[in-house]
């Protein structure tokens, strides 16, 4: 995501940059594990079994209620860093573990998503999955996407 | 921007001694959330006041981003507490359900060993109120989460039943950072209502089980399995291929746990170390009071290889094997497999074998890699497989229910 700091453009926010976190008000989210999770290209399959009784070693919800946690949480107009615990807290992501024992036996643990970059950016444009065909969507293909901007952010609040 | 700036020094100048009130935090509504639901706020502050007092580090306060913040979606409530301290709450029960701490991303030392983090989560676990017994399951330097600095300890205890050995499903897990030993995130679970057993069949017959189970949905015909003690879990498998009794269904739907292995059976065919993620696995659920499998989740369908891609183990009859308690020799046999046929478990070391067992030529024989093979026991083995109970398979029902 870019932040809309005047010092930040598409132009100096360069991947490298990034993913090194030097840049203010620009950060990137991600996982270094596969996610346990309905939310893989290709994969529409509901299989995925969850246990919310169970608090979370069977499986826990879909990665989409974290999108949805993380984004809503953002577009609220709350910092990348708080954004991001809210929802690693409520919707933990998990992956497999595997037994070091020789036991054989997998189980389920904690993947939290990471985050790169400044904790303290905050979100100035989001993107909703729709099929609105209005001039505000933009299509692409099968998706329709609406840009939402955000207020301004106030002039020296990012340093 | 004023008032920004106002609630920033207001905070920087309250006392060290004192939490900040609730005027001071940003409170954000989402997903039409309108309060707090059950969630008492005011009983949260003096706990996050205490636990930033406690934490081993401090922010700088001269950059003055110190700001409170309360979100909620109905669901959830989350609350930040001067940046460095984090509660979720589940808004319709008051539960607090999990907590952490955002430590400074700077000059990190991860030196805390895995015990030291161990003790930590239990510290914190009873810091926020938390009463339950634990059982350690899992402690161990969290690889998933930064391969090259090992910043973080992965830590899992479950709460036992009170007055048993047995566990719950349910307990508290903890990616916790080995600088300064505070939980990022740890979760708290609760202890649901519960049967208790009236007897428990054993590990051996209830991992059997499985590998029908599994044998059955998969067609994997060479397996391995393993299984933990027992555990109490709610029965919810509905979202999986199952088998649940109208018992089960029951208890699902007052949200009771009942006695529960939970089981992991591998295709063993695979030649792939125990921890190489494409090995493929399959979850069996049995239930321990009548051996049941209940459950099964198709792991294998939704990580790793495709089955086709991975070195293969040739099958062969090597070894000594078992059925039941008898052991004895298996001779590779060039005979032609015979039709009549009772499906009987052969046990090798870790391995379990499915098999086909005719009485009357007295062979075994099973298909691997879509090859036949055949095998001719000796006598005492051959005894035993006349009077082995069938090990028939167990056939699931289709998920009655999509997670969406």
């Amino acid at each position: 995501m870019e932040g809309q700091g005047d010092n930040v453009s598409d132009k100096d926010a360069e991947p490298s940059n990034w993913v090194n976190g030097s840049d203010a008000n620009v950060a990137i989210f991600g996982f270094n594990d596969n996610v346990m999770s309905t939310l893989k290209a290709g994969d529409r399959s509901q299989f995925v079994p969850y246990n919310n009784a169970n608090g979370h070693l069977i499986m826990v919800d879909k990665l989409t209620l974290h999108v949805q946690a993380l984004l809503g949480d953002l577009a609220a107009g709350s910092r990348t860093e708080l954004a991001l615990a809210a929802a690693n807290f409520a919707y933990p992501p998990r992956t497999f573990g595997y037994g070091d024992n020789g036991s054989g036996i997998n189980y389920m643990k904690l993947l939290n998503m990471s985050l790169s970059g400044d904790p303290d950016a905050t979100l100035h444009t989001i993107y909703q999955r729709s099929t609105e065909t209005s001039a505000n969507w933009v299509r692409f293909g099968d998706w329709g996407l609406v840009k939402k901007e955000f207020a301004t952010f106030p002039e020296g609040m990012l340093q | 921007m004023i008032l920004s700036i106002a609630l920033t020094l207001a905070i920087a100048q309250t006392s060290l001694q004192e939490w900040d009130r609730l005027e001071t935090f940003q409170v954000r509504f989402r997903q039409g959330a309108s309060d707090f639901g059950k969630v008492d706020v005011s009983k949260a502050l003096p706990l996050a006041h205490a636990l930033w007092l406690s934490a081993p580090f401090r922010k700088d306060p001269a950059l003055l981003h110190v700001v409170n913040s309360i979100s909620t979606d109905g669901r959830f409530l989350f609350l930040s507490y001067r940046d460095t301290v984090g509660f979720s709450f589940v808004n319709n029960t008051g539960r607090m359900h999990a907590m952490g701490f955002q430590v400074p991303s700077e000059s990190r030392a991860p030196n805390l060993s895995i015990d030291q983090c161990v003790e930590k989560v239990k510290e914190y676990y009873r810091l926020v109120g938390g009463t339950n017994s634990l059982s350690l399951q899992r402690a161990e330097i969290d690889l998933s989460m930064d391969r090259e600095t090992f910043l973080y300890v992965y830590v899992s205890f479950s709460f036992t039943a009170p007055g048993t050995a047995y566990r719950f499903a349910s307990g508290i897990e903890a990616i916790v950072d080995r600088t300064y030993g505070t939980p990022e995130n740890m979760q708290i679970g609760e202890i649901p209502p519960y049967d208790a057993p009236a007897n428990v069949v054993s590990k051996d017959d209830a991992v059997a089980n499985a590998i029908a189970a599994a044998s059955q949905y998969t067609g994997w015909s060479v397996l391995e399995g393993a299984s933990q003690e027992p555990m109490f879990h709610v029965p919810d498998y509905l979202g999986m291929p199952n088998r649940m009794q109208a018992v089960h269904k029951r208890r699902l739907s007052e949200g009771k746990a009942c006695l529960v292995y939970e089981v992991t059976v591998h295709d063993a065919s695979v030649d792939l170390p125990t921890g190489d993620r494409r090995r493929p696995f399959v979850q069996v659920y049995v239930d321990a009071e009548t051996g049941q499998p209940i459950g099964l989740l198709p792991v294998y369908k939704r990580i790793g290889a495709l089955s086709e891609d991975l070195p293969r183990r040739a099958f062969d009859w090597s070894g000594t094997w078992a059925v039941g308690s008898t052991t004895g020799k298996i001779l590779p046999s060039s005979k032609e497999p015979p039709f009549a046929q009772k499906r009987v478990l052969l046990v090798r070391g870790s391995q379990r074998v499915l098999a086909s067992y005719d009485p009357a030529s007295g062979l075994v024989w099973l298909i691997s890699g879509g090859k036949a093979f055949v095998g001719e026991p000796d006598g005492e083995l051959r005894m035993a497989l006349a009077l082995c109970q069938r090990a028939d398979g167990f056939e699931m029902d289709a998920p009655q229910r999509a997670n969406n």
